[in-house]
């Protein structure tokens, strides 16, 4: 059993200091389990831990109580594009690769091609939408080839249209590879349409409620339309706002 | 993307080089009158001072100029690694900013005079103490100005680069040194600008060379024209330099300007 997980976090705890002396329990808690290959989603109101949770996932927070282990390379999409915009897309991409070696321009223009941005990879970010620059940062994500990747609510700052496009990109990606994705979102919808699991966390302090199996529930492909989906959102808001009042 | 139409009048509009050619024939205008109002051997027109200028140039102007811009360039040069190292330090370390506070806040507030007679009377009226009271008075100007850039640095680019766990090397290259890059030119341009104003000074009170040395010596003749030319020739090599290091910093942020909005 212990093999087939990617990465995972026991009675993990988080707290930051107050200015006015004292902390706040940002997570409190947290058992969680990222099986190999699988979609989890963290899916909780905004201030339930969920992108402490990814952070301290991604080694980019080093200071907690509990356990966290991550075993592979990590891949990482802010909500936020943040890319260089000094640089080009084909500069941002070769930025994160370790040894951009003579087969790396062709590794590029796969993946562009992928998220059709293949003729845009001499433009520099501010000449590109949002949503293409968004399609770049994945992109960025994937060429490290990942084992785990983190998604901090990649698609929220896009319009509904752009973001369930992009939903349905990052699925055939993750697919076509053998990575496990973390995906954080506030957004039910989504998560149910993306995940295998989704785990429900509840705020102060951030903690998670239940986890979620949508595997026999939703088998694959999933039609965004699928009125399951959207009982299963409804079903969901209920057991967050439930659980989340308990304490 | 929304496109902002500017209500505003047409007058507004004009052509930048007719504002610019409007700026520099009213300054002209004003020499003229000045000139003509106090008399050519008091304050000489700008056809007198040219004229002294070029016949300076045949003489000793290039000598002079080149020992002067010597200075300017070595003083700069020292004062901008220095204040640059300095400035990256304090913005990076809170307690490199709170030891150097005190030098900092002392540095910017002396009359810049001070530094000057100080060296002179303390190493002799030499090059090297010239030069070093010239990096006293540049320093904590570039200091602060570095020191804000760094502050200035996007915590999230940095993070990105954590998270993809880049070396610091390439984080140095590629994500702190362009955002650092505004900074350091327009820190540049107030200090070369400085540097100019207070080398003539140092020349004036303590070296036998130079354009601050020229001066005295036709204030000392009463030669108005060739207190004028001299200042005019170090004005037009110092807007110059100006001038490339505005296009250098045009040059380095061609990426701010898009092709076309998508």
């Amino acid at each position: 059993m212990a093999l087939k997980l990617r990465a995972a976090c026991r009675d993990l705890t988080k707290a930051y200091p107050l200015p006015e002396g004292g902390e706040v329990l940002a997570l409190e808690g947290v058992n969680l389990e990222v099986e190999e290959g699988e979609f989890l989603a963290l899916l909780g109101p905004s201030g339930c831990g969920k992108t402490t949770l990814l952070n301290l996932l991604g080694g980019l927070d080093r200071t907690y109580g509990g356990e966290v282990w991550v075993r592979g390379r990590v891949g990482y999409v802010f909500q936020e594009p943040r890319l260089l915009p000094w640089l080009t897309v084909r500069e941002n991409l070769r930025f994160v690769l370790d040894r951009p070696g003579l087969n790396a321009e062709d590794v590029i223009h796969f993946w562009l091609a992928q998220v059709g941005l293949e003729d845009y990879a001499d433009r520099y970010p501010g000449q590109l939408s949002q949503g293409m620059q968004q399609r770049v940062a994945v992109v960025r994500a994937f060429l490290v080839k990942p084992d785990l990747l983190l998604m901090d609510e990649p698609f929220s700052a896009l319009d509904e249209l752009t973001a369930q496009r992009m939903r349905e990109e990052l699925h055939t990606l993750w697919e076509s590879q053998e990575v496990s994705v973390v995906f954080v979102t506030h957004n039910p919808l989504e998560a149910i349409y993306l995940a295998d699991r989704v785990a429900l966390m509840g705020p102060r302090p951030g903690r998670v409620l239940e986890v979620l199996d949508l595997r026999s529930l939703l088998p694959r492909p999933r039609d965004p339309d699928d009125r399951r989906l959207w009982e299963l959102s409804r079903e969901v808001i209920h057991r967050l706002g439930l659980k989340g009042q308990k304490r | 993307m929304a496109v902002r139409t500017r209500p505003r009048g047409k007058g507004r509009d004009l052509p930048r080089g007719l504002l610019q050619g409007l700026s520099f024939w009213s300054l002209l205008l004003a020499w003229l009158f000045l000139s003509w109002a106090l008399g050519p051997q008091v304050f000489p027109g700008p056809g007198e001072t040219l004229g002294f200028l070029l016949r300076e140039a045949q003489g000793p102007l290039w000598h002079h100029l080149g020992i002067t811009l010597l200075r300017v360039g070595l003083a700069f040069l020292m004062a901008m690694a220095l204040g640059v190292a300095l400035g990256v330090l304090t913005g990076l370390y809170r307690l490199a900013d709170r030891l150097l506070e005190v030098w900092v806040v002392l540095g910017l507030n002396i009359p810049r005079i001070l530094p000057v007679v100080v060296a002179y009377l303390v190493l002799g009226l030499n090059e090297a103490a010239a030069i070093l009271a010239l990096v006293v008075i540049l320093v904590p100007q570039v200091v602060v100005q570095i020191r804000e850039g760094v502050r200035a640095l996007d915590a999230k680019l940095l993070e990105m680069a954590r998270a993809f766990r880049r070396p610091k090397s390439l984080v140095l290259r590629h994500v702190v040194l362009p955002q650092l890059v505004p900074y350091v030119l327009g820190t540049a341009r107030g200090t070369l600008s400085l540097a100019w104003k207070m080398v003539v000074l140092a020349e004036l009170l303590g070296r036998t060379s130079g354009v601050g040395y020229q001066i005295n010596f036709y204030f000392q003749m009463f030669e108005m024209r060739g207190i004028l030319a001299y200042g005019l020739a170090m004005t037009i090599v110092l807007a110059l330099a100006d001038k490339a290091l505005l296009l250098l910093g045009e040059g380095l942020s061609r990426w701010r300007r898009p092709v076309e909005w998508l």
